[in-house]
């Protein structure tokens, strides 16, 4: 295999294809990512540690292991990023805010322990909203390491929270990167992106050594090239641990064992995107057309009950427990949006009985929802109502549409975001899957079946030299 | 030293004003808005003044009056505004009181919204206690 372009956009599965022929070795593939991080990282700001050290270790190791007869699996020797909220030894955590910048929380997050356990690489700590945008930033420049440019389109933001895992991915920096979402966070870069992500259901990949926002909102998942690729890299960080209290038990397998032997069934939201802006309308819709051919679709309203109160306010005590040291301290005065400077204090006006009240609604809602999903395999929404806002200055008034976001979060169900296309001016479009808790290999089946009849994973931006 | 004891003499007058008229209105808004809260409001009046001596004096009539007559969002905001500022008052300059504010605003305003979701005695929580025991070595 040539050291070219196409080794950057390439999938997980061709990657450890090439490894296992001989074609390229994990070190040289560690070496090319590292150094298209070091050319393209700053000119995105995507980038918050390149970890070049422990790269190439760890590729050696995978090459050691290769030629000695073990294979971790299909993550042996594949590169990757993580968001800076999960924590590495020796490497400095910064959660993306200026006052962490040189702190180091000397302990691998059970994320990286079990990704280095699947034999990948780590290469770098890709940047993020500071504190995951728990203080309410309402710009791209809340982050340490400036706004996070689109590589579709620099003048346009990446996404947050997990916003480098968005554009590093899209650039071709990393094969894979991991992300984290409270309310949108994986979602939404993903969609602006272009690449392919995937919330899992809460409680299904354990958050020990992650930054936390909102104990009982927080998940992590991959942002990768395609659905399959995300589907291998949950089956390597999934599972119960005993540093996480809130993970499952539920056995979770990928590739399933099973197929589905009949056509999909799918919902869509009545006027779900009446008022979205017309590319994204219009890439939705045809990709409609698209999953007709897959299966049935149904128009369904979904139930009007207070999801968003619920998540809101549960997120409000959550975040004003986890963020308290920081406010009483002063240390977010060094935040770098002076909105997240003020950010917290008002959320510390949440009172413990609103604080019950929502997660006692919240049972309720689960089963509503989970009564919702039941009789189909995904329902289709758009992640976002527009494509990417400018990095510059404050976000402004936009498209919008019907979203399963707070619903999704609030009730712990996993969802799927892939691309539709590119609008007018070159920004990408997506779709995003959502269904019953614990039903990640049912929503990767459906957008895997549209990305084998699609190219939009494909595509790739023009990063001008 | 002499600016510090001051500052903390300030900060401290500050933090007891503001929780008392937190207090007080916290009184005259758990009752609500609409009928039935008004003879509970009562209720809250006599226990406020059984608790606070000073709530007899004829000096707090006048603000008791006016809280009986102002919107009720407007004195629950008011009231965990004062919250908010009686442990963070120093770090919120005026210009920054305004956001906090309206942040509060949003606070209350889905918090009435979901006090009209009806939950019955056996609806706990979403999350769940358990109990812990080391495994055994």
């Amino acid at each position: 295999m040539n050291m070219d372009e196409d080794i950057a956009y390439s999938t997980i599965a061709a990657l450890g294809g090439a490894i296992r022929s001989g074609a390229i070795t994990a070190v040289e593939l560690a070496r090319f990512f590292l150094a298209r991080l070091e050319k393209y990282g700053s000119r995105y700001n995507c980038v918050v540690t390149i970890t070049r050290d422990l790269a190439l270790e760890q590729a050696e190791r995978a090459d050691r292991e290769l030629k000695a007869g073990k294979d971790r699996g299909p993550l042996h020797g594949i590169p990757y990023g993580a968001k800076d909220l999960l924590s590495t030894r020796v490497i400095p955590t910064t959660w993306g805010c200026a006052p962490y910048k040189d702190r180091v929380i000397d302990h691998d997050a059970t994320v990286i322990r079990k990704l280095r356990d699947a034999g990948a690489v780590l290469t770098a700590k890709l940047a993020m909203i500071e504190l995951a945008g728990g203080m309410g930033y309402r710009q791209a420049n809340a982050c340490l390491t400036g706004p996070c440019r689109n590589p579709w389109k620099p003048s346009q933001w990446s996404g947050g929270s997990s916003s480098g895992s968005g554009a590093a991915v899209a650039a071709g920096l990393v094969p894979f990167a991991i992300g984290t979402e409270t309310w949108g966070s994986i979602t939404t870069p993903s969609s602006y992106c272009g690449v392919s992500g995937l919330r899992p259901t809460y409680g299904r990949v354990s958050r020990s050594g992650a930054m936390a926002l909102s104990w009982t909102l927080d998940k992590i998942g991959p942002m990768a090239r395609s659905a399959h690729d995300c589907g291998l890299i949950l089956n390597a960080i999934a599972g119960e641990d005993p540093d996480d209290a809130s993970t499952s038990n539920r056995p979770y397998a990928y590739p399933p064992a099973d197929r589905l032997d009949r056509p999909f069934k799918f919902a869509v939201l009545k006027n779900g995107v009446s008022n979205a802006n017309g590319d994204v309308k219009a890439n939705f819709n045809a990709a409609i057309e698209i999953l007709k051919t897959l299966g049935s679709i149904e128009e369904v309203d979904p139930p009007s009950l207070p999801f968003a109160q619920a998540a809101s306010t549960i997120l409000s005590a959550e975040s004003a427990s986890v963020y308290e040291e920081m406010l009483e301290s002063g240390i977010v005065a060094q935040l770098t949006a002076p909105e997240d400077r003020i950010g917290g204090y008002a959320d510390h006006a949440t009172l413990a009985t609103d604080y019950l009240r929502a997660q006692r609604i919240r049972a309720k809602l689960c089963r509503e929802l989970d009564r919702f999903f039941e009789p189909f395999d995904a329902v289709l929404t758009v992640p976002t109502g527009d494509t990417a806002p400018t990095a510059e200055g404050t976000f402004g008034g936009r498209g919008h549409a019907r979203s399963l976001g707070g619903p999704g979060n609030v009730c712990g169900t996993p969802a799927i975001v892939i691309p539709t296309g590119l609008s007018k001016d070159g920004l990408p479009t997506a779709i995003e899957f959502d269904g019953r808790a614990y039903s990640e290999n049912r929503l990767l089946a459906v957008a895997i079946a549209f990305q084998t009849a699609t190219a939009w994973h494909s595509a790739r931006p023009r990063l001008d030299d | 030293m002499i600016i510090i004891d001051r500052l903390h003499r300030r900060a401290f007058v500050r933090a007891f004003a503001c929780a008392g008229t937190a207090f007080a209105a916290f009184t005259v808004r758990s009752f609500g808005d609409d009928r039935k809260a008004e003879t509970i409001k009562k209720d809250g009046d006599e226990k406020t003044a059984t608790k606070t001596p000073d709530a007899e004096k004829p000096a707090s009539r006048p603000a008791e009056n006016a809280t009986k007559n102002a919107d009720p969002f407007e004195i629950e905001v008011e009231a965990r505004m004062n919250l908010v500022l009686a442990r963070f008052g120093e770090r919120i300059d005026d210009k920054a009181r305004k956001d906090v504010r309206r942040e509060v605003e949003a606070i209350v305003r889905r918090a009435r919204e979901l006090r009209k979701y009806p939950l019955d005695n056996g609806d706990g929580p979403g999350t769940v206690f358990v109990p812990y025991r080391a495994p055994i070595a």
